[in-house]
């Protein structure tokens, strides 16, 4: 792998970041904002994977499956939530969560 | 002999020490015995120092006799007295004229009504020691210890009726003035002591030499300011003409041997220092005759005695300090030991008349004392004369003369300021004789003074013998000091021995016409030069008197002055064993500290705007909560913010 195709992978795990970020700040329903937090997530692993085809050594993998299962654990635990506040709140609205108000 | 020099000051403290902590009661006589035994041994151990000094040559070389030396491994400060003209002769004056007092003292205090007299020669014997101890000190520690101790017993004496608003101002604005001046002194001597290396004056002026010439400018203007706060000379003249408030011995005391001449004194010690630094021997000297034209002027249209007497101290030692800065200090040594000898004449002839007076220390009100009290009448006509310097028969002549030859002979201006010492001499005359010619005419009959006897006549008397006696020492005095009798042309010594006769002539004239007088005081009292008192009093006072009421904030205590309630001291012994008598007595003493101590300081402008300052926090607290809308979208919107932040910083700091 070159240079200029891992400083290309970057920037297409950045822009997944990016997308992701945006996903989470734009959007209202929970459901929406866990699934761009996936996409969020995925934009790391990439770089990951991509850093270690660049050096040519397996610890960028082992770093991909360690936040494949933590995308896992975290999807879980956000559904888990997401159920609990439909039935508390009726509604999928982040917005109406705000029980942290200062 | 020499070794009896350290132990000249020990009666008089030793005396302090016993009145001020002896916690008995102790009866008046024994009160006034105290005070005057102790003040007069410094005198007796003097003695037989002079006489081994006179004898030997040790003491015309100077020999330091070693106190105790405190080793700080970079430097030693000794303390240390030294056996040398100076001191001898400074030392046997203040211990003499200070056991005069005293004795006059004794008899004058037990007439007083005042119900401490321990408390006054308690003070009055620490003064003594303090003044010793300035007068004898070989360095510079020694010297700065008595100096402080003169200056604190000053205030305590002037403001030793504590019952008048008065004299406590008077003692006070004596304290803060002389203050002021001896930080500048400390000041100086502190950059003498880094720029020598050493307490010791020997050493010191040893070196003077070698020191850079702005650095020995600046210490020697530092120290001769110093000096001239002390001896009240212009521009810190304002203090001594309103410390008149104390007891007339303590003004004799204060005006001739002490206090104020403590500051001539150290400039005769350091006068190599002074003459060092020609600019400022020269201010100095200008600012010696510039005093003593001044305050002679000012006397000539005082109504009151004592308050004449205290201008005519500031001029006499303006003499003094022009002898110094005109480079002989032997002659200010003989003008101080004369002078001592015939002011505390006059203050204790006046203390007396004024007595005589019914109390009254008005000029007027002495009209008649020559036919009321004889005696005192003449000790004091004596002191005048000497005062006033009548040629050859008084001693005032022979110094004030010496003065003014070191004045003609030290160069291109000595003439013109020659001439101008002799106006003052004329001055100086004819105040000192309106006094006397006011005095001698004919008046009412009054009850003379309440109180006579030997006490108050020997040193009334020794004091007049000498003031006309010690003329003819005065040569020899200033040969021992180590200067040289200056020989005038004829003319000069004629006009010197004029200016008396021309004064005594003026006096006569404002005697027989006393309207000329009064016109003169009023187109004088209002010059500025003359309201240097209420000038200091618009700039410094009032303004040093806003800023702190700025600073300290309202006096009334509703501005969050938290005033507890206070519970009863618990003395009731059945509610001291009910309840709780530990916890109670813990809160008890809690509020009152709380009260006594804490709510003192309570509402000042710095409390006031710290208070402020916390409270600017709270304000800060409210606005950052405003940010925290618990909305998880804004939150992560933060998150992600803060960490583009952080990210920022890091590619900052580690940018190449």
């Amino acid at each position: 792998m070159s240079g200029a195709a891992l400083t290309g992978m970057m920037i297409i795990a950045a822009g997944l970041f990016a997308a992701g970020l945006f996903g989470v700040l734009a959007r209202r329903g929970i459901l929406f904002q866990l699934i761009a937090l996936e996409v969020a997530l995925s934009g790391p692993a990439l770089a990951f994977i991509a850093a270690g085809a660049y050096h040519g050594e397996a610890e960028g993998q082992g770093m991909f499956v360690l936040t494949l299962t933590l995308a896992a654990a975290e999807v879980a635990v956000g559904l888990a939530l997401f159920l609990r506040i439909r039935r508390a709140k009726g509604s999928d609205d982040s917005d109406a969560v705000s029980g942290l108000k200062g | 002999m020499a070794q009896l020099l350290p132990f000249v000051p020990v009666p008089a403290l030793l005396g302090f020490i016993l009145l001020a902590l002896v916690p008995l009661r102790l009866p008046r006589a024994l009160v006034t015995g105290i005070g005057v035994v102790s003040a007069v041994l410094p005198a007796l151990v003097m003695l037989p120092v002079l006489v081994s000094c006179v004898g030997g040559d040790a003491c015309q070389a100077g020999t330091v006799i070693n106190i105790i030396s405190i080793n700080v491994s970079a430097f030693t400060a000794e303390i240390a007295m030294a056996l040398d003209p100076v001191s001898v002769v400074g030392g046997i004056t203040v211990a003499f004229i200070s056991a005069m007092v005293l004795i006059y003292a004794g008899a004058y205090m037990s007439e007083e009504p005042v119900a401490d007299l321990r408390r006054f020669f308690a003070y009055m014997n620490l003064f003594l020691a303090g003044m010793l101890a300035v007068v004898l000190a070989a360095d510079a520690v020694l010297l700065f210890l008595g100096w402080e101790t003169i200056g604190l017993c000053s205030f305590l004496l002037i403001a030793f009726y504590t019952k008048k608003p008065k004299s406590l101002a008077a003692g006070t604005k004596a304290l803060v003035t002389t203050r002021i001046a001896d930080s500048l002194l400390l000041g100086g001597l502190m950059l003498l002591f880094l720029a020598t290396g050493t307490t010791r004056f020997d050493g010191m002026l040893a070196k003077v030499g070698s020191i850079d010439s702005w650095q020995l400018t600046a210490i020697a203007a530092l120290i001769a300011t110093g000096a001239l706060g002390k001896s009240a000379q212009v521009p810190f003249h304002t203090w001594l003409p309103s410390a008149m408030a104390g007891p007339t011995p303590v003004s004799a005391l204060l005006h001739s041997a002490t206090m104020v001449a403590a500051g001539v004194i150290l400039l005769v010690r350091l006068s190599p220092l002074i003459a060092a630094s020609p600019d400022v021997a020269a201010v100095v000297a200008l600012l010696g005759l510039g005093t003593a034209l001044l305050t002679a002027t000012a006397a000539l249209i005082q109504r009151d005695i004592k308050k004449l007497l205290a201008f005519s101290t500031m001029s006499q030692i303006g003499f003094m300090v022009l002898a110094v800065g005109m480079g002989s200090p032997a002659a200010a040594l003989a003008h101080f030991a004369i002078h001592a000898v015939f002011k505390s004449l006059l203050f204790l002839s006046a203390g007396i008349l004024s007595h005589g007076a019914h109390g009254s220390t008005a000029i007027e009100a002495l009209r008649g004392s020559r036919r009321r009290m004889p005696l005192p009448f003449w000790s004091f006509a004596v002191g005048a004369a000497s005062l006033a310097g009548l040629p050859v028969i008084t001693a005032g002549w022979y110094s004030k003369e010496a003065v003014l030859a070191a004045v003609w002979s030290s160069g291109l201006w000595g003439v013109p300021l020659w001439a101008l010492g002799v106006i003052a001499a004329v001055l100086t005359a004819a105040y000192s004789f309106r006094v006397v010619l006011v005095a001698a005419s004919d008046g009412p009959e009054k009850a003379p003074a309440p109180w006579d006897g030997l006490a108050v006549w020997v040193p009334l008397a020794t004091l007049a013998t000498l003031a006309i006696l010690s003329g003819f020492t005065v040569n020899a005095l200033i040969g021992f000091a180590g200067g040289l009798p200056e020989h005038l042309p004829l003319l000069a010594v004629l006009l010197g021995a004029a200016a008396p006769l021309a004064g005594l002539a003026l006096a006569f004239q404002f005697e027989r016409d006393p309207r000329q007088l009064r016109r003169l005081a009023a187109r004088l009292r209002h010059r500025k030069i003359f309201r240097a008192d209420s000038l200091y009093y618009l700039i410094f006072v009032r303004n040093f008197r806003r800023t702190t009421k700025r600073l300290s904030g309202p006096i009334d205590g509703n501005n969050g002055a938290v005033q507890m309630p206070e519970p009863p001291l618990v003395l009731d012994v059945v509610r001291l064993v009910s309840g709780d008598p530990i916890g109670r007595a813990l809160v008890t003493a809690a509020i009152r500290i709380a009260n006594t101590i804490v709510a003192r300081f309570n509402p000042d402008r710095i409390d006031l705007a710290w208070m402020s300052f916390a409270r600017s926090f709270g304000g800060a607290w409210a606005r950052a909560r405003l940010i925290q809308t618990g909305r998880l979208r804004e939150q992560s919107l933060g998150l992600a913010l803060g960490f583009v932040g952080l990210l920022l910083f890091a590619w900052g700091t580690s940018w190449r």
